[in-house]
């Protein structure tokens, strides 16, 4: 018998072991977790999106270029957009909040407006959802931040919790020195 | 004997290797399918890519159905959307470069080869050579055993495998590379396949039905019971029992107001039962969705003024500081309650797990 034959293969295992504990580990480590979506979008310049406000005017993203804006997907039906509304009425003091009113009727979008704030520099209207699936949007609410280029900084799927609020969208709104 | 041992092995690898084979041609079922008549496109050939390329796509609601197999709302507008470029005259590449653009690789049911998935790709054709590399080491061994046995007995040389004699490891060695080799195979046959339907959401069906019906059957016993119980507060209005099962029924309702109102006019029958006042008390915290309230605070120090072992006073006084964000105070109250409980007490469980999910989060 050769001791060779048996120290290859297990030279090969322990190769092949130390390979995949460092592809796993590379992947606890990485961006993404259970919890986080990822984001194709990041760093990235946001999809065009050409969308009819309120009133029902076109109205291009892209006209709001040369300052940074936030742009929150948001619906009168959905619950957790309650939730962070007093979220965003901070920060529309510090940035232009764009609302896109996701598969929402009209009045519904007003009369939520009207009960729980209207932080928005402009609200746009998704109704069958298609400009969503353009920004890659898992469902409502979900947030953005676009530089003055449009370029998105952060994308953040669910609501404004205190931690994101104080962490993740403050790093980014000190970056733009906001 | 060695020859008939190393045939048996030949055979047992032959044999694992086509159940393999077997099970990769074996026709599985037709997978359920989300998408609706009037969704369908009217070329077929055309609803055949859509169909195709639906399948490729994950549904990031539900994320382990493709698109075509979810009901999610999301996964009906990506359908639309697929159907809607198919019809613009977009390529099926050009539709699912669009989707990925927008939701990352992982809107891909099959993740692209990239620095952080080639091991993923590689590791069936890594482990495929690893399992050959097995064999031709131990046939590389034997070889010039096999031409000295050649001159002393021609009619065995043919068979290799019997060359066991200089190689006493050699039917070891060859079962484990063939297993190997059988391993991958049947591990790819049973898991890895691409065209392996999702979860058999289909098989689960009828289970799902049944015990959508036995839920119902449940509730609606238990609003027979909850009215049976009203007319008995009708009927004996000064008996408390009555009241104590209805707040009972009311309680497994969900019908708070009724509860507190049955526990209240049980109250007025028995006012000094602390017993009775910490049952008021918990069903004003399920009332206020969970918040031990205010007023509820203030009749918990009542209760345990005059008992200071009431069991349910003492484990909501626990959740009220837990609450207040006093852990620690909280950890205590309930363990002093675990250990003061009998073993056979209802709640046990439920203050077990409480008591784990604070230490958990401390």
């Amino acid at each position: 018998m050769n001791r060779a034959t048996f120290i290859i293969p297990l030279f090969g295992f322990l190769v092949i072991a130390l390979i995949a504990g460092w592809a796993l580990f590379g992947m606890l480590d990485g961006q993404r977790s259970d919890n986080q979506l990822p984001s194709a979008l990041l760093n990235k310049p946001a999809p065009s999106t050409i969308l009819p406000d309120l009133d029902s005017q076109q109205i291009d993203l892209s006209q709001f270029k040369g300052h940074p804006i936030l742009v929150n997907y948001f619906a009168s039906w959905c619950a957790p957009c309650r939730a962070e509304a007093p979220a965003l009425a901070l920060l529309s003091k510090r940035i232009k909040i764009v609302g896109i009113a996701y598969k929402d009727r009209h009045e519904d979008t007003q009369k939520f407006l009207t009960e729980y704030g209207n932080p928005f520099g402009a609200v746009l209207v998704d109704k069958d959802g298609m400009a969503a699936i353009s920004w890659g949007v898992y469902g409502v609410p979900e947030t953005f931040v676009l530089d003055s280029s449009g370029t998105v900084l952060l994308r953040h799927a669910g609501p404004i919790t205190r931690k994101v609020l104080e962490q993740d969208i403050e790093e980014v709104l000190e970056d733009l020195k906001l | 004997m060695t020859r008939l041992l190393s045939t048996r092995l030949y055979l047992i690898t032959l044999v694992l290797l086509i159940s393999a084979i077997a099970v990769h041609f074996t026709p599985h079922q037709q997978q359920a399918m989300a998408i609706t008549a009037e969704e369908k496109l009217d070329d077929p050939a055309m609803e055949a890519r859509a169909r195709n390329i639906g399948r490729e796509l994950r549904c990031l609601v539900c994320q382990n159905q493709s698109i075509d197999d979810s009901d999610a709302e999301l996964a009906v507008d990506l359908r639309k959307l697929v159907r809607e470029r198919l019809v613009i005259g977009d390529s099926d590449d050009e539709i699912i470069a669009f989707v990925r653009e927008r939701y990352g690789d992982f809107v891909l049911f099959k993740p692209p080869v990239s620095s952080s998935t080639w091991l993923l790709w590689g590791a069936p054709i890594i482990a495929l050579g690893f399992g050959v590399l097995i064999i031709i080491t131990a046939r590389r061994k034997i070889q010039p055993d096999v031409t000295d046995i050649s001159i002393s007995n021609k009619t065995e040389t043919s068979d290799v495998a019997n060359a066991k004699s200089s190689d006493r490891f050699y039917p070891m060695k060859l079962i484990m590379g063939a297993g190997t080799i059988a391993l991958v195979l049947g591990v790819y046959a049973i898991l890895g396949r691409p065209d392996l339907p999702d979860q058999p959401l289909a098989a689960r069906q009828t289970d799902i039905a049944a015990e959508r019906a036995n839920l119902k059957q449940i509730r609606a016993a238990t609003i027979t019971a909850f009215q049976k119980a009203q007319e008995a507060t009708q009927t004996n209005p000064d008996d408390i029992r009555s009241w104590l099962d209805l707040a009972d029924k009311a309680s497994l309702l969900n019908d708070f107001e009724t509860e507190l109102f049955a526990l209240g006019m049980a109250l007025k029958m028995a006012p000094d039962s602390t017993p009775l006042m910490a049952m008021q008390a918990e069903a004003m915290v399920r009332a206020a969705e969970g918040q031990v309230t205010i007023p509820v605070r203030e009749r918990l120090a009542t209760i345990l003024e005059r008992d200071p072992t009431q069991a349910r006073a003492l484990f909501l006084s626990g959740l009220a500081a837990y609450q207040d964000g006093r852990k620690d105070l909280a950890l205590r109250v309930w363990q002093q309650l675990l250990e003061s409980l009998p073993e056979d007490a209802p709640a046990l469980p439920m203050l077990k797990a409480q008591i784990a999910a604070i230490q958990a989060e401390m």
